[in-house]
């Protein structure tokens, strides 16, 4: 077998493609942890088409009850995030951190304007979850543009769009037209992420 | 032309590199993590950790969440350049051949 000898280290073609092998796996492991965040995404998407669609044919069904659909979504993600940051976080002190630290702070504000625009203005279960999915898409662009992801950038948008165009036009379909244009988009995307190398 | 190394050319560290590697500069990974994703005992790991650390290719953070003690590793600005180095001189021996 031809070794070759670069600053000390032998070693031949079989081994160097082992090791390049080696790195790929390593690689994949750790693009894996990173694309964790996704599954909260699936899971969001989840819930908001079975609660919408459910919604729309078992009306009187408390079980799907937007709020508490809502809170399971919100609880599962607080989990998540709290599980992911078992195994990896941003460096203290980092430009990451600030940027983290600033995207938290401004999530908070907008989910209690949220909650007060909600008791104070809304009457509807359809204007509360008018509003709810346009703030979370709102969300979801902020976050596409600090990440630079196109995909959620262009998510938001058309969800917010469609969402809007249902509830002015089809005000009867709207339950069946958030499950498919609001919540079906968030499970598309997220396989879509978690596929993309 | 990239050059192998040495320190990074061990299998067990090379995992570990390419683990570090391919996460963002700025983000740290737990002890526990590294171990399950290299396949290794505690002290093997400790051990490589220390080699990496002393080359100058990582850095460890030992800390405490929740009052239970913690240790992050992040790898350097100048491990990540010993690896992408220690990768391009791989792929040219492969290319040479």
């Amino acid at each position: 077998m031809k070794k070759e000898r670069v600053t000390g280290v032998e070693i031949s073609r079989e081994e160097a493609q082992q090791a390049l092998g080696a790195i790929e796996d390593a690689t994949k492991t750790s693009r894996a942890l990173l694309r964790s965040w996704i599954v909260g995404v699936f899971v969001v998407g989840v819930i908001w088409t079975v609660s919408f669609a459910a919604s729309q044919f078992l009306p009187d069904n408390p079980l799907w009850s937007l709020s508490e659909s809502f809170l399971v979504g919100i609880a599962f993600a607080i989990y998540w995030g709290q599980r992911r940051r078992s195994v990896i976080r941003v460096a203290p002190q980092s430009r990451l951190a600030f940027l983290h630290t600033r995207l938290a702070v401004f999530y908070g504000v907008l989910y209690l304007f949220f909650m007060l625009w909600q008791i104070a203005l809304l009457n509807t279960a359809m204007q509360s979850t008018l509003l709810w999915i346009t703030v979370v898409m709102f969300a979801a662009i902020i976050t596409g543009v600090w990440l630079r992801e196109p995909v959620l950038i262009g998510c938001g948008m058309a969800v917010t769009v469609l969402s809007t165009l249902g509830y002015w036009l089809i005000p009867q379909y709207f339950w069946l037209w958030v499950a498919v244009f609001a919540g079906l988009p968030l499970i598309g995307v997220s396989v879509y992420l978690w596929r993309r190398r | 032309m990239a050059t192998l190394n040495e320190v990074i050319h061990q299998p067990a560290r090379l995992r570990i590199m390419a683990v570090l590697a391919a996460i963002s500069p700025e983000r740290q990974v737990t002890f526990g993590f590294l171990k399950e994703a290299c396949g290794l005992t505690d002290g093997n790991l400790g051990a490589h950790l220390r080699r990496l650390e002393e080359a100058g290719y990582i850095t460890i953070v030992k800390t405490f969440v929740r009052q239970k003690p913690q240790t992050y590793i992040q790898i350097t600005e100048a491990g990540r350049a010993a690896f992408e180095e220690h990768r391009a001189a791989l792929q040219a021996i492969l290319e040479s051949a």
